[in-house]
C-alpha cells in the first residue's frame, strides 16, 4: 500500500492541476505584502480590538489566513480530491482494479491519502517561500511564529482534503460531490473566524475545522505545544473518523 | 438521417438533466439569505462597522445585502460551473465524447444544447436567490435604508448575469482541456478573481483614492453606491448577459468543431 501510495502522490505532483494550484499559491505569497502595504487605521484598529494586540504581525497573520489561506484551503482539496475513486469509475479503470488484491476501501485510503499529502505539500511549500519571502516585506515579521501558526492551519488543510474524497463517495458523482463540497466548505470558510468577531460563540465555533485550523490567531503572543497541539489533536482525529467513513463507503460501491 | 434541430437537442438535454444541483441552490440560496439577516445583526457593533466602512457602505442594510450578493453570485456560478463540466471535459476524459460527436449532431449544436442546462441552472438559482435578497430587505425593519428592494434585487440580477457570462466564457477553455478539475481550478481562479477588487478596498482604499470610476467598474460593493442605478442596470444586464452568454457558448462549439482533439 505504501508503495501504491508513493507512486499515486508523485503522479499526482506531475499533474498539470497541481502545478497550477502551485503557482496560484506563490502568487498569494507574492501579492499578501502589496495588498497589506498601508492598511487603514480603521482595519488595523478593528484586528487589534479582535485578537488584543496591536503588532502589525497580527494583522498581517489575519489577512494571510483569512484571505489567502482559508481560500486556499476551500478550494484546493476540492480539485484535489473530489476525483477520488469517481474518476477511476468513470473511466471503466475502477473494475480492473476490483479485480486485484486491494479492497475498493483500501484503494480508497490510498488515493485520500495521496491526495492529503499533495495538499500538504502545496501547503507546506506555501508557507516555506512564505518564511523566506516576508520577512523583507512584512513589518515585525516573525518566521517562527508564523510557521508554527501555520503547522495548526495545515491539519486544517489535509482535514478538508479527506472530507472532499469522502464527500465524493458519498455522492457518487463528480460535478455534484466538487459542487456540494464548495458550498460547505464555502460556508465553513466564512464562519472560520466567527468565534473572535463574537467571543459569546466561541466555544460552539470549535465544532468547525477551518475555526480550529486558525486557532492560533488568538495567541501569536504565546504560542506553544498548549495552544498548538489540542486542536492539532482534534484534527487528527476528524481526519481520520472521515477517511474511515469514506472507506466504508467506498467499500460499498460497485465497479 | 436527418439532423436534429438545436432546439430539440437542448430541449433533450434538459429533460434529461440531473435536478439535484438546481433544487440544492434554489433551497440553500433563500436559507443563507435568511441566516445573514437572523445572524449578522448579532455581531457586536466594530464587526459591522468593519464591514460598513471598508466596503463604503452607509447603514446595517448595506452590509446584509453584501453578503447577500455573495450568495447569489457563489451560487449561481458554481450551480452554472458544477453543470457545465459535463458538457464536454467529463466525456472526454470518458472516452465518450467520440462516441456523440460520431452520432448526426453539430458540434456547435452539441456544445449548446448541452450548455442550455448548466446555463439555465445559473440563471433559475441565481434569480430565485436574488429576490429572495430583495424580499429579506423588504420585510427587515430597521437596517437602514442606504439599499432598497429593487436595488437589492437589480445587483443580485447584475451578479447572476455576471455569473452566467462568466460560465459561458469558460466553456471556451473547457473545450481544449482534458482534465475536468483542472477546469473547475481555473474557473475557482476566475470566480476568486473577479473578488479581488472588493479586498483591495478593504485593505487597500488608496488604490481607488481619486479613482472612483475604477472601483465603480471593479469592486462588487458599487453595486450598493448607486441603488437607483443598480435597480435597472441589473435586468438590463440580465437581458443583455443572455445573447452574449450564447454567443461565448457558440464560439466554444466552434472550437470544438476545428479541435484536433475530434
Amino acid at each position: 500500500m505504501m508503495r501504491l501510495l508513493w507512486l499515486d502522490y508523485r503522479a499526482a505532483m506531475r499533474e498539470r492541476k497541481t502545478w497550477l494550484a502551485g503557482a496560484m499559491l506563490v502568487y498569494a505569497v507574492l501579492s499578501i505584502p502589496v495588498v497589506l502595504a498601508q492598511p487603514p487605521p480603521h482595519v488595523r484598529e478593528a484586528i487589534a480590538a479582535w485578537f488584543h494586540d496591536a503588532d502589525p504581525f497580527v494583522v498581517f497573520m489575519f489577512v494571510w489566513i483569512d484571505l489567502a489561506m482559508n481560500k486556499a484551503i476551500a478550494f484546493l482539496p476540492v480539485v484535489l480530491a473530489s476525483t477520488v475513486l469517481l474518476r477511476e469509475r468513470d473511466t471503466g479503470v475502477l473494475a480492473i482494479l476490483a479485480a486485484k488484491p486491494l479492497s475498493l476501501a483500501r484503494y480508497f485510503v490510498v488515493r485520500t491519502g495521496s491526495a492529503c499529502a499533495v495538499m500538504a505539500t502545496l501547503h507546506v511549500g506555501s508557507q516555506l517561500l512564505g518564511a523566506l519571502w516576508f520577512p523583507g516585506q512584512v513589518e515585525n515579521f516573525r518566521p517562527g511564529v508564523f510557521l508554527a501558526a501555520m503547522s495548526l492551519h495545515l491539519f486544517a488543510a489535509v482535514c478538508a482534503t479527506a472530507c472532499a474524497a469522502t464527500l465524493a463517495v458519498a455522492t457518487g458523482r463528480r460535478g455534484a460531490s466538487a459542487l456540494l463540497s464548495l458550498m460547505i466548505f464555502g460556508i465553513l470558510v466564512g464562519m472560520a473566524l466567527v468565534g473572535f468577531y463574537q467571543p459569546a460563540w466561541q466555544t460552539a465555533t470549535l465544532a468547525n475545522p477551518f475555526t480550529l485550523g486558525a486557532l492560533s490567531l488568538g495567541h501569536l503572543g504565546a504560542l506553544g505545544p498548549g495552544v498548538l497541539l489540542p486542536p492539532m489533536l482534534a484534527l487528527t482525529a476528524l481526519t481520520v473518523i472521515t477517511i474511515a467513513a469514506g472507506a466504508r463507503l467506498a467499500g460499498r460501491m460497485e465497479a | 438521417m436527418s439532423i436534429p434541430t438545436l432546439s430539440a437537442l437542448a430541449a433533450a438535454e434538459w429533460r434529461h438533466a440531473p435536478r439535484r444541483a438546481l433544487l440544492l441552490g434554489a433551497v440553500a440560496g433563500p436559507i443563507m439569505i435568511a441566516l445573514t439577516h437572523l445572524v449578522l445583526p448579532l455581531f457586536p457593533a466594530r464587526v459591522i462597522d468593519f464591514m460598513r466602512r471598508g466596503f463604503i457602505l452607509d447603514d446595517l442594510a448595506g452590509v446584509l445585502v453584501l453578503n447577500d450578493l455573495m450568495a447569489v453570485y457563489f451560487l449561481a456560478f458554481f450551480i452554472g460551473l458544477a453543470g457545465s463540466l459535463g458538457v464536454v471535459l467529463m466525456a472526454r476524459e470518458e472516452h465518450r465524447l467520440e462516441i456523440l460527436l460520431a452520432k448526426p449532431i453539430r458540434p456547435g449544436d452539441f456544445v449548446a444544447a448541452r450548455c442550455v442546462p448548466a446555463l439555465a441552472g445559473a440563471g433559475i438559482v441565481g434569480v430565485a436567490t436574488a429576490v429572495a435578497c430583495g424580499l429579506a430587505v423588504a420585510v427587515h425593519p430597521d437596517i437602514g435604508d442606504s439599499v432598497s428592494s429593487a436595488g437589492t434585487l437589480g445587483a443580485g440580477l447584475f451578479l447572476t448575469a455576471l455569473a452566467l457570462v462568466l460560465v459561458a466564457g469558460m466553456q471556451l477553455l473547457f473545450v481544449r482541456l482534458r482534465d475536468p478539475f483542472l477546469g473547475l481550478l481555473l474557473a475557482c481562479f476566475a470566480w476568486l478573481a473577479t473578488c479581488i477588487p472588493a479586498a483591495v478596498l478593504l485593505y487597500r482604499p488608496d488604490v481607488f483614492q481619486g479613482r472612483p470610476r475604477l472601483a465603480d467598474a471593479l469592486v462588487m460593493s458599487s453595486l450598493l453606491w448607486h441603488d437607483a442605478t443598480t435597480s435597472w442596470l441589473g435586468p438590463l444586464a440580465l437581458v443583455l448577459a443572455l445573447p452574449l452568454a450564447w454567443l461565448l457558448v457558440r464560439a466554444a462549439g466552434a472550437l470544438l468543431a476545428r479541435a484536433d482533439a475530434l
